[in-house]
């Protein structure tokens, strides 16, 4: 893990901490209760706050001790080191999920879940598009069948326009 | 107690009659198929099928109902043990052991533990119910507020300090879970927080999509940067259920877990998700190969399933026992026997005998059912989330947005769930657990509500935490669980400095 990303993700959670203090501080007591509405955020924003600046103090102690900034890993799940991703994908597959939400009320899960579903696997190294087309349609008729069929969800099945 | 073991008997004779035994077999199955699709649970399919129970008799209804929950738990371990994907919090710990049994080649004989755990659990846990639902609705009736508290407090450090790699990112991670809880009404004065102005912050965020962003999104945006070394469409070949010998070794830590699923069960509010966290925590202290744990630990695994299974008994004492649901599961059951004019409580027992031997009949059969069509779709299950990856991520991905669009027709709960997705991604990439969090999305509020009530029934004093010997015991124990990461790394350092003095 390289510790200037767990620095700055620290430096990031130590921000947000400050900033929901700060937000926290506003609500007045309510006479009535012994805690009132703003004491548990205040307290949670303390402990993130010691966390982070725990994590800060021990990258930043060690500073000088290392030079390639590599840490033991906290990751849940490491990269594979035979299987090198560019960060990108992810994004690129919240991208997908995203257009897919935006679309979804005006052009309908018809169209809508095959465009993502193809343009997903694409993504994921999927070329042949006998196996995108197959894949698409099945998976949009199951998720009709299944939500708009068996659990009879109101769903915006076809284009608005 | 001999009139409430006449009553399982009976139940279980009314449950093998084919229309019963139809129905607990098509719940089974629904809730397998229900549970295994992320973003799905089986609190949805129930909350869909109320109406079809409308003509129903009262007991049918409970059978189908009985069905659904049991067959929604093993349903739920299968996306957790083969793409590392838990669909609620109760199977989290299923998908960090599990997952690690996949990826070794031997997802199906992880989903055979799986099942064996889970039927054990059910089985043990129906049989408490019945020996034990006079005295624990008694019981659970005296935990009060502070108890709640300190079990939901117990619950979360637990799941902060055994998750992750590091306790502290893992503590972080449970405060910023429950500060997410704060946003919306206050649950005591019901004045809004953290809205900046905006109604649907006002009303608050639906944890539920909340929790799949937290969960399954995150896990499955993850999942575009890894190889998966296992092969294309691998079967699960061989023996599926567990030797004699490994049935030895796990009968500990599923005892283990079916001890506390059941009793943290019965308690109104805990539920299977702390129940899970809990057993996972205590076999973990219990065990003697601690370090394996977090690799694919089998007593780990076990434990946690056995406990998430073994909280459907205990959940049914107080729905049953007392009229108060113990989890949202029991809420459904409830609403169905109240719809039939059905007041569940202390009278039941004479009032409506055949509600009664339902739940328990359904309880037992169901398991049975649940160990036979479980055993069934654990091969099919295998091969279809290994016979193209690409096509199962990005179908789940797909499944999770629109299960969550599903649940109240609002675009504006799947941004929130794509939101807290990618908020989960990061955390992941960089050592901040997210297990914690999700189980804090639903212990915040429970924490809050209970320790600030607490406090205005003692008029302020926090003696009410030092002096109920529950909440002293359960507090100590947090502590332990909390502490335990800290006092393990400080006498590991003192043991490999000890080591070289003594040397020469």
């Amino acid at each position: 893990m390289d510790r200037r990303a767990d620095l700055f993700v620290a430096v990031l959670v130590l921000a947000f901490s400050v900033l929901y203090f700060l937000a926290a501080s506003k609500f007045g007591d309510t006479g009535r209760e012994p805690l009132g509405e703003g004491s548990l955020p205040r307290l949670l924003a303390v402990i993130m706050a010691m966390g982070s600046g725990w994590v800060i103090f021990r990258r930043l102690s060690t500073w000088r001790r290392q030079w390639d900034h590599r840490v033991p890993s906290e990751v849940e799940q490491d990269d594979d080191p035979n299987y090198p991703v560019s960060p990108v994908r992810p994004l690129l597959m919240v991208g997908v999920a995203l257009g897919y939400v935006v679309m979804l009320p005006t052009i309908g899960i018809v169209v809508s879940t095959p465009l993502a579903v193809m343009v997903g696997m694409r993504l994921w190294g999927v070329r042949e598009w006998r196996t995108l087309l197959p894949v698409a349609l099945g998976l949009t008729l199951a998720i009709y069948g299944l939500f708009a069929g068996f659990l009879e969800v109101l769903l915006p099945l076809w284009p608005a326009f | 107690m001999e009139g409430l073991i006449g009553v399982a008997v009976s139940g279980v004779v009314a449950a093998i009659q084919p229309l019963p035994l139809a129905l607990i077999s098509l719940g089974v199955i629904i809730g397998i198929v229900v549970g295994a699709l992320p973003g799905l649970s089986s609190l949805t399919a129930m909350a869909v099928l109320i109406p079809i129970t409308f003509g129903m008799e009262p007991a049918n209804a409970v059978f189908f109902f009985m069905g659904i929950i049991i067959g929604g738990q093993f349903g739920n371990s299968l996306p957790a043990v083969l793409i590392g994907t838990p669909g609620t919090p109760a199977s989290i710990m299923s998908a960090v052991e599990g997952y690690e049994f996949q990826k070794r080649g031997e997802g199906g004989k992880a989903l055979g533990l799986s099942l064996v755990s889970s039927t054990f659990g059910q089985l043990l846990s129906g049989i408490g119910f019945v020996l034990l639902v006079i005295p624990l609705a008694d019981f659970s009736v005296r935990f009060l507020f502070p108890e709640i508290f300190a079990l939901s407090v117990l619950g979360l450090t637990t799941a902060a300090t055994l998750t992750g790699r590091s306790p502290v990112k893992g503590i972080v991670a449970a405060a910023f879970g429950i500060a997410l809880t704060t946003i919306g009404p206050d649950p005591v004065t019901s004045r809004p927080r953290f809205s900046f102005g905006y109604l649907e912050l006002e009303v608050g965020l639906d944890v539920v999509s909340m929790i799949v962003g937290i969960l399954v999104v995150s896990e499955l945006i993850h999942a575009s940067r890894q190889s998966f070394s296992w092969p294309e469409g691998q079967r699960a070949t061989g023996r599926i259920l567990p030797t004699l010998s490994e049935l030895k070794k796990a009968s500990g830590p599923m005892g283990l877990g079916t001890v506390i699923g059941f009793f943290i069960g019965a308690l109104p509010g805990a539920g299977a998700s702390v129940a899970h966290f809990v057993a996972y925590g205590q076999a973990k202290l219990f065990s003697r190969h601690p370090e394996r744990f977090g690799k694919g630990s089998m007593e780990g695994f076990v434990a946690a399933d056995a406990a998430n299974n073994a909280s459907s008994g205990g959940e049914l004492t107080p729905t049953l026992g007392l009229g108060i649901p113990g989890g949202p599961g029991m809420v459904l059951v409830l609403v169905v026997l109240l719809i039939h004019g059905i007041t569940p409580g202390p009278g039941l027992l004479q009032s409506a005998p055949g509600v009664l031997e339902a739940a328990v009949g359904g309880l037992l059969v169901g398991t049975v059912a649940m160990f036979v069509f479980g055993y069934l779709s654990i091969r099919p299950a295998v091969y279809l989330f290994s016979v193209s990856r690409p096509a199962v991520y990005v179908g789940a991905l797909v499944i999770s947005l629109i299960g969550i669009y599903s649940l109240r027709s609002s675009s504006f709960d799947v941004y929130v769930s794509l939101i807290a997705g990618t908020v989960g991604y990061f955390m992941r990439r960089y050592g901040y657990p997210v297990a914690p969090t999700a189980l804090a999305l639903i212990l915040g509020g429970l924490i809050e509500e209970n320790l600030r009530r607490g406090l205005v029934m003692t008029y302020g004093s926090f003696a009410v935490f030092f002096t109920r010997p529950a909440v002293v015991v359960i507090l100590a124990l947090a502590g332990i669980v909390l502490l335990q990461p800290a006092v393990t790394s400080y006498l590991r350092k003192r043991r490999r400095t000890a080591a070289p003095r003594r040397a020469p």
